[in-house]
Parts: structure tokens; sequence; C-alpha cells
């Protein structure tokens, strides 16, 4: 189960020099990223979301996303959450908070 | 680490990829790639673009293509990096088009299984000639997307079976959300299907876009491919199709494996992928034969020896005494020498070959372009036009320093083009030519069409947007919103709708500026034929052409010259069809046959005509700007008719030549030369340098350096990194050879100003003969002039401007009869005796007038003339109910009706017809016994037809004829107006000269014309012609005419406008209109 995308707020995201997120703070909370991450990028409706679609204009047609599992330092309880990153300022929002961690899919 | 991107589609795929070969190639470099490859979806259209561009970023072209293999998904073809590889790639290529057309309704391209296997193997069984990469468009990655394994496992094995050891599988990630298309677990899947198959995986990123911010232009033209908008196409499912740098595809062969229960590595995947690309490295000069030019062998035109010495024999037979002139002498060896060095005496003769085939079908040819500028091409009887006699220089058309191929360019008549390229199939066999190809690319109205589709906009909104954009460049739609008059209201739109929180117009106006210069389909060039060796078709993939059964190159007229290939350029132009029908007319009726090679240049009549610039129909000549500036020029003779035409271009006139040259001409300004050597070559101009010629002629005897060089400098002095250089040598060489420093300053000024903005004379010398040609014909045989315009429509103008203009000079034009007309227009002796000084000819109306009448039924109109009543046209011609009805409407079946009645009763016919057809319609046909006559019996189905209805007032005859014809034959369009016009106190065309500069004029008439050339001050000027029934007024609109005028400048169609008298010249009077109007929009 997850949170609808109308509850979706503001995160920080730190990443390595890949791009890929190794801690997040969330409500005043640090959390480290642990486990491999998984990503992707999702497709945006960006001709009903967005006024102007300029040539150049970053982060129009997708936006990156993670699936991350982090642990609160203090409580080591874990959680599997997506966050995304929009362009092109650079900022992270919280999609999702997963119940039950998903598992990658398995390859025959 | 360095990795090759083997799958990249550039713009060249069509509506699917983003970005130029050349963007790709940058892009590529920049990453520190070795190679690229280059694999447009179903041709290799980009390939000459890729090879040059990776030679000029120093990378290794790979080249391939993206195919559909008949019922096994798309898959990525890449060649062998050899000749056998490119050779069996273009002909899988080709063979992949086999059976498709150049019409809208073709299947698309693909080609089986079997067929790519025979391009695959080479002549020793262990080597591969094409690999065949299966993706994720591939029945296998179609199969691993679905979790189909053991189908995915089947169809691969299928493929190892038929093609062996060329099979790759290509492992995509675009990154898609887990579980997708384009998913990493989906490379993951294929990655394991390949292993279990053991068959070699490479990593690719099907690339479509340069760089993600493509994306979205990306997304349109995924919508647009299946016409549909962006909320229901089936588009990418992100923008991550991109041309990634190495570390990122190593990042990506690393998630790939990490995934995958696959043993392998990512380090395997991207050997692999190495190892494949180090196969397929193409040699462009030795695999492609790039570079180096292609020419039929001599031995296929007839030629045993060798082609020099043919080549030589046949210049001095058709010099023949001419040879005595020590100046002929020496120019053909001259000549002969560099075509000798350079190896292009095949060449030569080829096109000379060719010319004869045109000329042997009895088909008007005339040469054009900067070959004229040959002596050889003179001799060869290529050209009628003597070099020596007109100053033109061989080095501006060849030369040892010239590194492009020769270019002779032949005009022909366009109704016979088609059957001169078959001709020439024919005569050098189709292994050996092929028709050239061009791409159509994006422009303002189709980009904003398409981009309105897009977003999902009503067609009609659509079309109205698209009727008011006017020639300006799709990428700079935002701007031209803010300096474009006739877009303020469009812009006032957009700001509200902004305003209110609405962004349509604002996508619109981004989407379209994206879609710019996209290459959007291919089409047959209109001219170009490649001629090659017996190899041609293993050097270029072709495809249908528009031409019925033969075939065009993939490649277009800009890879040609790079890629070595030789076309000829015959140009099927339209005045030339209409020289010859006016020519057969003559003779028909009058016996008369007419050598226009030999008319005399020097002809009063004709310079006569010229100079009253009526030159409506004569080539060259007719348009507002060019009548005007006869009308300045006043030209005397044919050398004035050349300086005429050269003036007239966007260089001279943008570069301000023609003011100068007129004010010398006509002594308002004395003719100065800076130095007496300069005299002898800028005389014929008075000393403004106009033509290329001049330019060359002037670095030569300045600097001393040869014609050839001076033609090398011409060309630097439009290349902006090259003027620099070019100046520090003309003024350290002028200066050694003794010029004066105030001669090089002012002649350096001209040079740079003037040089690389003039116009070549050999292209203006071209061109004024058959300007002159058809000046005479409409001086001396205006009816059968005006029957060749009518027929082939060559200029710039509606027939119904051109009718006008036959019954301005008073040739009678005769209305469409079924008994009479044809297909064609043709001359009738008039049946009224003529009185002296009146004309015994009129133009009877062609039966192609009527807008919806089929071939079909004009051939059996044709065929079953004369009829005697409506009846025998119904049974013997059967036209349509809906053709028989036209006919009845305009006239065309008057004759049948009783004598003396004529028009009165033509809807009493149409009722009748209508009536009739419909009672008809509901019996059974009677049968029809074949071979039985017709029996001449009395009409009585018309005598007795009720008198009942009015017969049509003379508005209802010419809005008819507007409707269901191209023309209003039997008055002027005008007439339909004259409420309006009555109180509108306008002055006429007929009555403008008489008006004095500066007087205020209301003036009105329909559209002929719309030109926006190019000014000197690079502001836009308007130039709007009008018909007004007694001849055409020129409106002229600047900033302010522009502004109060609006969206309907280039929409409306009856237009009436005010402004102020300003005359230029003797004959030449425009109007420079403050406003103007939509009449349609008044009286509404």
């Amino acid at each position: 189960m997850t949170l609808t995308a109308g509850l979706t707020e503001a995160v920080e995201v730190v990443t390595d020099d890949h791009g890929c997120p190794v801690h997040l703070w969330w409500q005043n909370r640090g959390y480290d990223v642990v486990a491999e991450p998984v990503r992707w990028f999702a497709r945006r409706r960006w001709w009903i979301e967005e006024a102007r679609a300029e040539r150049g204009r970053a982060g129009l047609v997708a936006q990156e996303i993670w699936r991350i599992q982090i642990q609160d330092p203090q409580t080591a309880s874990r959680s599997t959450v997506d966050v995304g990153r929009s362009l092109p300022a650079d900022r992270w929002r919280l999609l999702r908070i997963h119940e039950v961690p998903a598992e990658p899919e398995e390859v025959e | 680490m360095t990795f090759t991107h083997l799958h990249v589609a550039s713009s060249f795929s069509s509506h699917y990829g983003t970005a130029t070969p050349a963007e790709l190639a940058a892009a590529a470099a920049a990453s520190g790639a070795e190679a690229l490859a280059l694999t447009d979806r179903d041709g290799l259209y980009g390939a000459i673009q890729h090879v040059a561009a990776c030679a000029e970023h120093g990378v290794t072209p790979l080249l391939g293509a993206d195919l559909a293999v008949a019922g096994y998904g798309r898959v990525t073809v890449l060649a062998h990096g050899s000749a056998d590889g490119y050779t069996a790639l273009c002909r899988a290529v080709s063979a992949a088009h086999r059976g498709t057309s150049a019409t809208g309704s073709s299947p698309d391209p693909q080609l089986s299984r079997e067929t790519l296997a025979q391009y695959v193997r080479g002549a020793q069984a262990s080597s591969c000639r094409l690999f065949v990469l299966l993706g994720p468009e591939s029945d296998v990655g179609l199969a691993a997307a679905a979790r189909r394994y053991r189908a995915a496992r089947t169809a691969l094995r299928q493929w190892r079976q038929a093609l062996g050891e060329a099979v790759y599988v290509e492992l995509v990630t675009h990154l898609a959300p887990p579980g997708e298309r384009l998913s990493t677990a989906h490379a993951a899947r294929m990655l394991s299907v390949a292993e279990t198959c053991r068959t070699p995986s490479v990593l690719t990123n099907a690339v479509r876009l340069c760089a993600a911010e493509q994306a979205a232009t990306a997304d349109v033209l995924d919508a647009v491919r299946v016409l549909s908008d962006l909320n229901s196409a089936p588009l990418q499912p992100n923008d991550q199709g991109w041309l990634k740098p190495p570390d990122q595809m190593r990042r990506i062969a690393e998630e790939i494996s990490a995934v995958s229960t696959s043993s392998a590595n990512a380090a395997q995947i991207l050997t692999a992928t190495a190892e494949l690309a180090a196969a397929c490295r193409l040699n462009p000069a030795q695999h492609m034969s790039y570079g180096s030019p292609k020419i039929p062998e001599a031995s296929v035109i007839g030629v045993q020896g060798s082609a020099e010495a043919e080549l030589r024999l046949r210049c001095e037979q058709g010099l023949g005494e001419r040879l005595e002139e020590p100046e002929v002498h020496r120019r053909l060896e001259h000549e002969l020498a560099i075509i000798a060095d350079l190896g292009f005496a095949g060449y030569f003769l080829t096109v000379a070959e060719v010319a004869d085939l045109i000329t042997g079908l009895g088909v008007r040819c005339a040469a054009r372009g900067s070959g004229v500028s040959s002596l050889v091409v003179h001799a060869l009887g290529i050209s009628p036009i003597d070099p020596l006699a007109h100053g033109l220089i061989f080095e501006r058309f060849l030369s040892r320093q010239r590194t492009t191929l020769p270019d002779i360019d032949l005009d022909v008549e366009s109704a016979r083009r088609h059957e001169i390229y078959r001709k020439i199939f024919e005569r050098f066999g189709a292994q050996r030519v092929t028709l050239m190809s061009m791409q159509n690319a994006y422009r303002i109205r189709g980009a904003l069409r398409d981009a309105g589709m897009a977003l999902g906009m009503p067609a009609e909104e659509i079309d109205q947007l698209a009727d008011i954009m006017w020639r300006f460049p799709a990428c700079e739609f935002r701007q031209a919103l803010e300096s474009k008059p006739e877009l303020k209201q469009l812009a006032e739109r957009l700001n509200a709708e902004r305003l209110s929180g609405r962004a349509q117009l604002d996508l619109l106006v981004d989407l379209t500026e994206r879609l710019d210069r996209l290459p959007r389909h291919i089409a047959t060039h209109p001219c170009g034929v490649i001629l090659g060796d017996k190899n041609l078709l293993n050097l270029t993939p072709v495809q249908p052409s528009g031409v019925t059964g033969l075939p065009m190159s993939q490649f277009g007229k800009d890879d040609m010259d790079p890629a070595g290939f030789i076309k000829l350029d015959i140009l099927g132009v339209r005045m030339q069809s209409a020289i010859a029908h006016c020519l057969e007319e003559v003779e028909r009726t009058t016996g008369q046959r007419i050598d226009l090679d030999a008319i005399d240049d020097e002809d009063k009549p004709t310079f006569d005509l010229i100079r009253s610039t009526n030159t409506l129909g004569c080539f060259q000549i007719e348009s507002p700007g060019q009548r005007e500036l006869v009308g300045k020029l006043v030209p005397q003779t044919f050398e004035d008719l050349i300086v005429d035409i050269s003036l007239f271009r966007p260089g001279p006139m943008g570069a301000g030549m023609v003011r100068p040259y007129l004010e010398r001409r006509h002594e308002f300004e004395p003719v100065r030369y800076l130095h007496p050597s300069l005299t002898p070559i800028l005389e014929e101009t008075l000393g403004v340098v106009i033509y290329h010629e001049q330019v060359l002629r002037i670095f030569c005897t300045m600097t001393g350096c040869g014609l050839d060089e001076a033609d090398g400098l011409r060309r630097g002095l439009s290349e902006g990194d090259r003027i620099a250089g070019i100046e520090r040598f003309f003024r350290a060489e002028a200066a050694e050879h003794g010029y004066s420093q105030e001669v090089i300053d002012e002649i350096w000024r001209q040079l740079v100003s003037f040089g690389s903005f003039g116009f070549c004379k050999a292209h203006a010398v071209a061109f004024a003969v058959p300007t002159y040609q058809s000046a005479w014909l409409k001086a001396h045989h205006p009816a059968a002039f005006m029957a060749g315009l009518f027929e082939h429509d060559p200029g710039m103008y509606p027939l119904r401007l051109l009718v006008a203009e036959a019954r301005r000079l008073g040739i009678p034009v005769l209305p469409m009869d079924v008994n009479r007309s044809t297909g064609h227009y043709r001359l009738e002796e008039l049946t009224t005796t003529p009185q002296a000084g009146q004309p015994a000819w009129g133009i009877r109306m062609a039966l192609t007038t009527l807008k919806k009448i089929s071939a079909a039924e004009i051939r059996r109109i044709e065929r079953e003339q004369p009829f005697d009543s409506l009846a025998d046209v119904r049974d013997r011609a059967t036209p349509r109910s809906s053709t028989l009805k036209a006919l009845a409407q305009v006239g065309a079946l008057d004759s049948f009706l009783p004598e003396g009645t004529g028009r009165h009763r033509r809807h009493d016919l149409y009722a009748w017809i209508e009536r009739s057809g419909r009672l008809r319609a509901k019996q059974p046909p009677p049968p029809q016994v074949h071979g039985q006559l017709a029996l001449p019996l009395a009409d009585t189905e018309i005598s007795q037809l009720p008198a009942v209805l009015p017969g049509p007032t003379d508005t209802e005859v010419i809005s008819t004829e507007m409707a269901l014809t191209t023309v209003d034959s039997s008055g002027h369009v005008m007439s339909l107006y004259r409420e309006q016009l009555d109180a509108a106190g306008l002055t006429y065309a007929e009555k403008l000269l008489q008006q004095r500069s500066g007087a205020l004029v209301r003036v009105a008439g329909i559209r002929v014309a719309t030109q926006t050339p190019p000014m000197v001050s690079g502001k836009r000027v308007v130039f709007i012609s009008l018909d007004d029934g007694t001849g055409l007024v020129d409106l002229s609109f600047f900033e302010e005419g522009q502004a109060n005028t609006g969206e309907i400048l280039f929409t409306a169609r009856m237009i009436m406008a005010e402004g102020t008298i300003r005359r230029t010249g003797p004959r030449a009077v425009t109007v420079q209109a403050t406003r103007a109007w939509d009449m349609d929009d008044v009286s509404r």
C-alpha cells in the first residue's frame, strides 16, 4: 500500500558522486539509506502540467525516482520510500511510503 | 574507457529522431567516443552527413539501419566494416523498400528474414557482412517485455538458425518504471534469454535524442506519427533515450547485470559491445568509395578508346570552322587540359549523350547553371550559348582548384520529364541510374499544424492559425509574435489565455519552434538524376520514387558532392512546355515552323513589349518586382536583359546594387572607373560590380592570381572566417602590382560588400534566353503563346489572371463546349469573318478547366466528339452525372439548346438533367449493343424541354464559373462585388498610370500574387498584386500598412485597399498601401 500522490512533501536528499541518495532529511530527522536503491524515470504529462515547453527545458518529460530503504539511526526501524527529483530546480519530494518493502523482480 | 553507441536514430528517422547526425557526432566526440553508429529507421538517409560529421570530429563512423523484418519485429542491422558490409547494407535497405510506393497508401518498408539472411552471408560461409541486433522491438524483445521467457528463447533460437553468428541480443534500458517495457528488468530478462541460447549480448541505448531535453519533441513526433494527440498516442516511457556518455552506459551495464540472474557481468557486456563496434568500423573512402567520382563506363556510351580523345574529337567537330579563331582554339585547349587532369572527360560525354537523348525525343532542352560557362559544353551541343560572346569564365564552373564535382543542369519541357527519365534508365541501364531524393522538412505552417494536432486542438482552429503564418522560420515563432503585425491578434489572444491560466497557445508556440526543420518525409527531387557505373546500387540504397517504376536514392543533393555521386539536374520547366505548345499551335494553324534559336536577338517589337512592362507570362520578368525593375531599367538589348535578371536576385537586391546601376544607366550619376585596368572588366555594368565573373577578373588583374584561385577567393568572401586572410592577400598582392592605397581600399570595400552577393553571369545568360524567346512569342504570336500559358501555367499567376491578360490583348476566349473543347487549350478559327485588324483565332477553353472532371471522362469525350444531342453525350461519352451537370452549368452544353436561346435555358437544362438522372438511377441501364451507332435523330429531349426557369444572370454565370472551374472566363470576378465597388470610388488599374505621384487612391481586386522579397533595409515589405479586371494593381505594404491591415494581410482573397501613388519609372507605378480590408468581410 502506498500513500496517494497528493500527500507528497518536500524532503532533502544527500547524494553521492553518481547522484545516488545516501542520506535523507525528513521532518527534521535524518535517515541513512541502507541497501541498494532502485531508480527509474517516470513519465510526466507535461502538456497538462506545464505552461511552457521551450527547447532546452530540463526535466519536462520525466522525473527521476529512487526507491530507497531508509533507517532511523536511533530506532533502527526501516521503511521503504519513493523519492522523486525535480529538475531544473533540483528539489526532492517524498512520493510514497511502502508498508511492505517492495522486492525487486526475480528474473527467470 | 570509451563506449560506442551501436543503435542511434537521427532526425532522418522521420517522426522519430530529434537530432541531426552532426549534433550526434559532436556530442559523441565531446564524450570521448572513438566511434559512433548511425542506424536510422528504414534507411541510410543520414549516412553521408554522418560520415562527414564523424570525419570532422575525428570519430570512426559505423552504419546500419533499424529495419522491420516481416513477422519478427524491428531489428538493428549493422554493416560489417568492409565494402562487402556496406554493399550488403545498401542492398538490404533497398530490399526492405521493394513493394512500397511513394504515394500515401504505401505499405511500410520491411523485408523477410530469408532475404535478410541472403545479405548477411558473405562469399565465404564463415564471414558475416551484416550483424543483426535483436533489441526491445524484436520478437525476442517483445516476448521478454511480456515475461514470456520460453517464447523469447524459441524466437532467439530461430534467429540463430536463420542467421547464425550474425545474431546479437541488444540490451536496452531507458530506466522505465520497474517491470515495464524498456525498464532495467526488461534488459535483464533479455540477458538471461541470451545466455540460455549462448548468444552474445551487446549494450545500446536505442538512442533517439541527443540530450534528454529533446524528449518533448520526441513525444510530439510519437503523437504525429500515429496521427493522434499526446493524450492518446503511445509515447516513449520517459526521456532516457539519449546519447549517454561512457560512464553512464557503464553504470547501466552494471545495473542490468545486478538485476539479472545471468552470470554475465558488466565488463563482459561492454567488451562484447566494443568488439562488435570494432568489427563494424568503416573506412568511408575504401568501403563506400566516399569522395571518388563515379561515372558511367565509357563503353556504355559507345566509346572504345580513351574518353579524352573522344571528347576532343567531338568538340572539334562541334566547333568546326570556329576552331581557326585563335581565341576559340586557345579556350578549347585550356578547358580540355583541365578536364583531362580531373578525369572528367567521361562525365562530359555522358551529359552530351543525355542531351542527345532529349533532343532525339523532340523535347526542348536548354542548359542552365555555371556549365554554360564552358566552351566544351557549347561545342558538344549541350548549350546554345557561346561563353566567349558573353565573357563567361570556365573556372567559375570547373578548375583544378575547385574541389566540387561539375554540375551541368538541363531545363526540359516539364510535361515530358518522366519520359526523359525513362529513356535515360533505358540507355544507361537500370543499375547505373537512380533519381535523387529530397527531405521535406518542417516549416512554420506544417510545424504549427502538427504541434496543434499533438495538443489536441480542433482542426478548424489550427487551419485558421496556419493561414495567418507567412514565411518565417518556425524556430522564431515567439519572436514573430512580437514583431509581425499579422500575428498581433494572436499575440493578444495568447496573453489573455495566459492571464486566465490556460497555456495551450504558449505550448503551441514552443512545440512549433521545436519541430522547425526536422525532416518530415522524403520526396523525389524535382530534377536530380544520379548517374554512376555498374556498382551504383551497391553504394546507395534506393526506394520507389514518385515517378512510376523508377527508384530514387535515399541520398539528397548535399550528399552528392562529398560522397562522389555525379548528378545531372534535368529540371522540368513549365515555360519550356508552354513554348513547345505555342510552337505546335503556330505550326498546326499556320504551317509555319519557328526556329527559336535563329530569331533576331535585336527584334524591335520584342523589346517594345518588354519595355511596356506588359510582360505577364514572360519567363523571369513577369513578377510585380520585375515589372517595376524592367520599367526603371528600360532594356534595349539582350545584354540589358542579362543585367536585369542578375539584379533581380536576393544577393544583388539585398546588397543594394540596383540603385547605383540605375542611377548611372540613366545618367543621374557619372560612371567612374577606379583604375584603367578595371575599365574593361566593369564597363558592361557601368562600373558596378554585379557578376561573379567580374569579381574573378578583378582578383586576377589586381593580384596576378589565376582565375582558378580567384574563384576560390570569391567563394571565400562569403565565408566569414576566411575574409581576413583574403583581405591580407589582396592588399599585399595589389600593392605589389602597383595599385595605390586608395584604389585598394575602395575596391576591397566593393568586393567585400558586393562580391559575395553578386550573381553568376552564366546563370543570367541562360535565363535570359527563354526570357527573350517568351517575349518574342508574346509579341509575334500572342494567341498561340497565351494558349501555351493556359496549357502549362508556367509562371506565378493563376490561370484566371492569364485569361484576363488574353482578354486585355483582345484575344477571344471561347467558352467550354463539349463539342469543341478537348483536354488541351487549342487555337480555334473564329467562325465570323474577321475584319481588318481583328484576330482570326481565339483560344478554346479546355475541358481540364472543369475542376472535378476526370482524365478518363476527358478521353471519352475527345474520342466520341462530335455529339448531336444531350442524349448522345450521355450514351457515348458516359460522363458521371455530376460532370454532366457541371458541363451544363458552365455552358458547355449550350450548343444543344434551341437556336438563339443559349444560356437563357441553362437552368432548365440543368433541372432536366437532374430530374432525368434521378429517373434513370431507378431504372436498369439500357443494354448497350457494341458497335451500334447513335441514330442522328432530332434532339427531341431538348427541343421539348419546358421553359420554366429564368436564365442565369451575369453574376450567377461568373460565380458558377468560379465555383466549378479554375477561371472566370466569361467575365471578371470583380463584377460579383459591383454594389460594394460602385460606392467605394475606386481607381482601376488602367487609370493608375495617369495618377500623379502622391495621390490618394482606393483600389480593389482579387489577390493574384504575394511576395516578400529581401530588402536593403532588412525590413519586411509585403507586395500584393490585385487583378481588378482592367489590369494589375501592385500594392506595397510597409510597416504602417502591415500594422493597419493585420491578420488578413496574407489570408484575404478579395482585397480593397487605400494608399498613395508612388511612381518609380516611366511605366512603373505602385500603390503604397496604408490599410486594406477583406472585401468578403465588408460584404458580410
